[in-house]
């Protein structure tokens, strides 16, 4: 438990590159089953067998795995957790955010399988191996310490480019829409990395079952799956409104009626400063689908709040949002004119 | 992708919306072997009967523009030309339509393309 697995590489003073962040956290990990492998080689003698994996809340050990097995069950994890952490943080280009959680999961789960291996040493049975909350508590002292040595040590993360007054919508171009037409504009929008890490949670949770049980091993999947969800999207434009279709199925579905539009524009959005994360988001004040960095259609909706979601040739969607709502808004105040009082 | 259906005008709305997804596939907003929306979908986006949208995929599928397969939707065909193949093909209906225009017999434009073959 002395041992801390986290501590940051040596890293120069250089300018970030797009694979520095990446490689500090991958090191993190990687010094997360050095320190494990270290601690179980010099401990292995003095453990018992089978060995005690899992604990209940209180503290008592009630899961148990032979000591041939073990090593592998405990690797796995922990590289799991080493691919996850890096292909996000190298997706992102090393958000500082990330580095800094891809380090504390580094120091959380590389501590704690090294208490598990420290608290199992020299025990008669497995079954009066104990790991209370003490434990975790350093887990997380570790934790924050790697995540402080390992942002730093990651780089200033990807240039921000807050510089650029994108905040402002620009305003769709417009569209004129002769009578008696009707039009549509639908296009499929993804993002590879987010697929990446869908199907990855997706075999992480497949490998967990046998490892950790049915409910760690199911969640991860579900993970994956709703990750996947937002990789595959089609965005349409029509009579309807704005429609987001997961997975090209008539639903589950996201639909802005057309008289809930005040305004259609169109931004660059960058989905983890405006959205605070990626796939489906709502922040105060704005929801939405951020699947990549780029061009969004944005609508203002008459409650005041926004809804973005990203996709190529937002321009073209955003007019033609723009040019069906104001037809709507002409068409509502031709029959509101037409039937006064009519109810 | 974007249709426009202009329901007044003469060209049948069938060949508006074949015309409107072959532009799509030459300037490549959709891609080779990306799946169209579902025919359904479509129609119930743009007000018309399935069987309007059903008309113009058939007619893209006898372009070889697009693959219709029980199951699976409308899939633009999964070759590297089917852009090129759109935008030839949209050549010809202009074609087609110029010689129309000019008054001109089928065997005319026929005789007319072949002179061009020959030229080349």
């Amino acid at each position: 438990m002395t041992v801390s697995p986290a501590a940051p590489p040596a890293v120069s003073p250089r300018p970030a590159s797009g694979l520095r962040a990446p490689l500090v956290v991958a090191a993190a990990h990687l010094l997360a089953c050095a320190a494990f492998l270290t601690v179980f080689l010099t401990h292995r003698d003095r453990l018992p067998d089978p060995v005690a994996t899992h604990f209940s809340g209180s503290g008592g050990a009630d899961d148990f795995t032979t000591r041939d097995a073990f090593p592998y069950g405990a690797l796995g994890i922990l590289l799991i957790m080493a691919l996850l952490c890096t292909g996000l943080v190298y997706a992102t280009r090393g958000h500082r955010v990330l580095v800094g959680l891809g380090c504390a999961v580094a120091g959380l789960v590389g501590t704690v399988v090294v208490a598990v291996v420290l608290n199992n040493a020299g025990a008669e049975t497995a079954d009066g191996v104990r790991l209370g909350p003490g434990t975790l508590g350093a887990a997380l002292a570790v934790a924050a310490a790697a995540a402080g040595l390992g942002v730093p040590a990651g780089g200033r993360g990807p240039a921000a480019p807050q510089a650029k007054p994108d905040a402002t919508v620009e305003p769709a171009p417009r569209f004129v829409l002769r009578e008696g037409e009707s039009a549509l504009w639908t296009r499929g929008a993804g993002s590879r990395p987010v697929l990446v890490g869908g199907a990855s949670l997706l075999a992480a949770g497949a490998l967990l079952v046998p490892l950790a049980g049915w409910a760690a091993g199911l969640g991860l999947a579900a993970g994956g799956v709703v990750l996947c969800a937002c990789f595959a999207v089609r965005v349409t434009v029509d009579r309807h409104g704005l429609t987001v279709n997961v997975l090209g199925l008539p639903r589950p579905r996201v639909r802005i009626p057309l008289d809930r539009i005040a305004e259609a524009g169109h931004r660059h959005v960058e989905p983890l400063r405006d959205l605070g994360g990626w796939g489906y988001r709502a922040v105060p004040g704005r929801s939405g689908f951020g699947l990549r960095s780029g061009p969004a259609v944005v609508v203002r909706l008459t409650t005041g709040s926004e809804f973005i979601v990203t996709v190529d040739d937002a321009a073209t969607a955003a007019a033609l949002l723009g040019a069906l709502a104001e037809r709507e808004r002409e068409r509502r105040h031709a029959a509101a004119g037409t039937t006064p009082g009519g109810g | 992708m974007l249709v426009r259906l202009d329901h007044g005008s003469p060209v049948p709305l069938g060949d508006q919306i074949a015309a409107a997804v072959r532009g799509a596939i030459a300037d490549a907003t959709v891609h080779p072997g990306e799946r169209l929306p579902a025919a359904r979908a479509l129609a119930d986006s743009l007000g018309v009967n399935v069987h309007t949208v059903l008309r113009g995929y058939q007619q893209l599928r006898e372009e070889g523009l697009i693959e219709l397969r029980r199951g699976r939707g409308a899939v633009v065909t999964a070759d590297a030309a089917a852009p090129g193949r759109a935008r030839l093909t949209d050549g010809v209906r202009a074609l087609v339509a110029d010689a129309r225009a000019l008054g001109m017999s089928d065997e005319e434009v026929v005789n007319l393309v072949r002179g061009g073959l020959a030229g080349s």
